[in-house]
């Protein structure tokens, strides 16, 4: 565990109250689904599909705060805010690449910490 | 009593986000958590009727307002929560319009957002749950077969036209003399009625003073007389949609006769120094001791008032009428006061019986209630005697004071006017309970040693 984490977890450990088990079914949860709806985020944007952009972004957004992903809870908010509004969408390509790379690397981050 | 778990319903497609929801809230223990990842699945278990529905605004299957007007529909006293992803005032303001209770934005602070929430809505739904229990307790307690002892056949009658009062709306007058259950009578026909779950307001005309009438009844606004410091709601207010229970309404002021009169037939008041015209939706009762006819004829009563009370009449007989109700119900007495109080079990012997057969009760079932608590307390075995019915009616002392010693047959005479004067003049009853021929009665009648009606007319009679 040398380089920095991408995620935090203490959030998450205050609601587990000590259980342990707890913390780790939510990394799998995030394993199972996020780095799956980044890649599908990834093609919707590269398909200009802003709806299905909209809709992935709103979605994850939720999941990146629980893991406290302090790297992309801006910008995921302005990919949901732009995609929704069809507003500087030339930002949107290279934010999206940039989610992807982030979660794919805080996933193989947590797979290592938690041994999964 | 454990209190009832509160059922909560996470309605969340996010499977981490409503999995940290169930863990966090499932901490508390009086919480019964469960979730759900689309409207369709949480739709098929809302015949559950959750306390407290935790509802994500955007689901692959619905939004948040469509499945809101669902859960209205479906289970209108679930209380909805709405966890969004966007902040949105128009949306929450539109929600709230929509009947949710909270509208809380996914953040690092929801879940403690979500506990305060689900906290204030919990003593809401406490303090609803008692209410349900006690409203059950009380329709158990003015049960039909429970609340009013007796099978009499005089009493079945009264059953029967309780029965036709409890199924509809219609105005009901009960009369019967004092201590009869005319109270009793009434809360059970509203607490059998349509409208059982909303209110039973009773007021004793005769209990209030003649002033004070008009605003108890109808309310008063905030300065309209001296002490009234705030605006007041009256009975008739207190009452709406259910009902309300005017006893004594012998005994109102005839002034006050014609405001009733007013307001029963308009279906509206008007509260004292307003002028705000309340429309009213009261079922009335009402129970009387006097003879209305007669308060009629003397001035007292208005004849309009009468008819447009008189609705159903119930007529209660007195218990000196109800043959062996009397032992039913102090029997029922005797079993409520020795377990109340920790007597253990007591019965009747068969002379205490033969003693409140033949007594007359000018009191009624209040009388009788008495006389066996007393006497559970002064028996110290199982058996109630006849010396434990300490009967200390102020009309025996009629007919063993007066100062002057009487002979045994003025005695007698004496005893036996006074059952005449509380059995009605019925003298084939009285001849039954005093266990003496009616023959000697009638003999006696002829003889004028009893007369057929009460001494105060027979002494006004004697003056002319």
């Amino acid at each position: 565990m040398n380089a920095k984490r991408l995620y935090n977890l203490t959030n998450l450990e205050a609601v587990a109250n000590g259980d342990k088990d707890f913390i780790k079914k939510m990394v799998t949860l995030f394993l199972q689904n996020t780095p799956a709806q980044s890649a599908e985020l990834l093609k919707a944007c590269t398909e200009e599909n802003w709806q299905q952009v909209y809709f992935l972004a709103h979605k994850m957004k939720a999941s990146i705060n629980l893991v406290d992903i302090d790297l992309l809870k801006e910008e995921i908010k302005k990919v949901e805010a732009n995609a929704k509004t069809r507003t500087e969408l030339e930002m949107l390509h290279p934010a999206v690449e940039h989610i992807y790379k982030i979660i794919f690397n805080a996933a193989e981050q947590m797979k290592e910490d938690f041994d999964i | 009593m454990k209190p009832k778990p509160i059922n909560i319903c996470i309605v969340e497609d996010d499977l981490m986000y409503s999995s940290v929801l169930v863990h966090f809230l499932s901490l508390n223990p009086d919480y019964a958590v469960k979730k759900f990842t689309s409207a369709k699945d949480f739709l098929n278990d809302i015949h559950e009727k959750p306390d407290i529905v935790t509802l994500d605004y955007t689901l692959p299957d619905s939004t948040g307002d469509q499945l809101l007007a669902q859960i209205k529909e479906l289970s209108p006293d679930s209380k909805v929560i709405i966890i969004s992803g966007q902040e949105d005032i128009k949306v929450a303001i539109d929600l709230f319009k929509k009947g949710a209770h909270d509208y809380i934005v996914k953040d690092a602070d929801t879940q403690e957002r979500l506990w305060m929430a689900i906290q204030n809505l919990r003593e809401n739904i406490e303090l609803k749950q008692e209410l349900q229990s006690l409203q059950h307790e009380v329709e158990k307690k003015y049960n039909f077969q429970k609340a009013v002892i007796g099978n009499s056949p005089v009493m079945k009658e009264v059953f029967s036209l309780m029965e036709k009062a409890s199924s509809t709306s219609i105005t009901v007058s009960i009369t019967g003399e004092t201590g009869t259950g005319k109270d009793l009578v009434a809360k059970t026909i509203h607490f059998n009625s349509e409208r059982k779950k909303l209110p039973f307001v009773a007021i004793n005309v005769a209990a209030i003073p003649r002033d004070l009438l008009e605003s108890e009844l109808f309310g008063h606004e905030k300065g309209s007389f001296t002490g009234a410091t705030s605006r007041r709601l009256g009975k008739f207010e207190e009452a709406h949609k259910g009902t309300l229970f005017l006893d004594e309404i012998g005994e109102m002021d005839v002034n006050m006769q014609a405001k009733l009169l007013r307001v029963l037939q308009e279906k509206e008041i008007t509260r004292v120094g307003g002028n705000e015209i309340i429309k009213i939706n009261v079922r009335i009762i009402v129970a009387t001791h006097r003879n209305l006819p007669e308060e009629i004829k003397k001035g007292k009563f208005r004849e309009d008032l009468y008819y447009r009370l008189l609705g159903l009449t119930i007529q209660l007989p007195p218990l000196r009428k109800r043959g062996n109700d009397i032992i039913l119900i102090a029997k029922h007495f005797i079993d409520l006061f020795c377990t109340e109080n920790s007597l253990g079990k007591k019965n009747l012997s068969v002379e205490a019986k033969k003693k409140l057969m033949i007594y007359p009760f000018p009191g009624n079932i209040r009388e009788l209630r008495s006389i066996v608590e007393l006497a559970c307390v002064m028996a110290d075995g199982e058996e109630i005697d006849e010396n434990h019915l300490q009967i200390n009616h102020i009309g025996e002392n009629n007919f063993s004071t007066g100062g002057a010693a009487h002979t045994l047959r003025q005695y007698n005479i004496q005893l036996i006017q006074y059952y005449l004067d509380n059995n009605e003049y019925d003298v084939i009853e009285v001849a039954k309970k005093l266990d003496i021929g009616k023959s000697t009665l009638y003999r006696m009648i002829n003889n004028n040693e009893l007369k057929l009606y009460k001494n105060t007319v027979r002494q006004m009679h004697d003056e002319r």
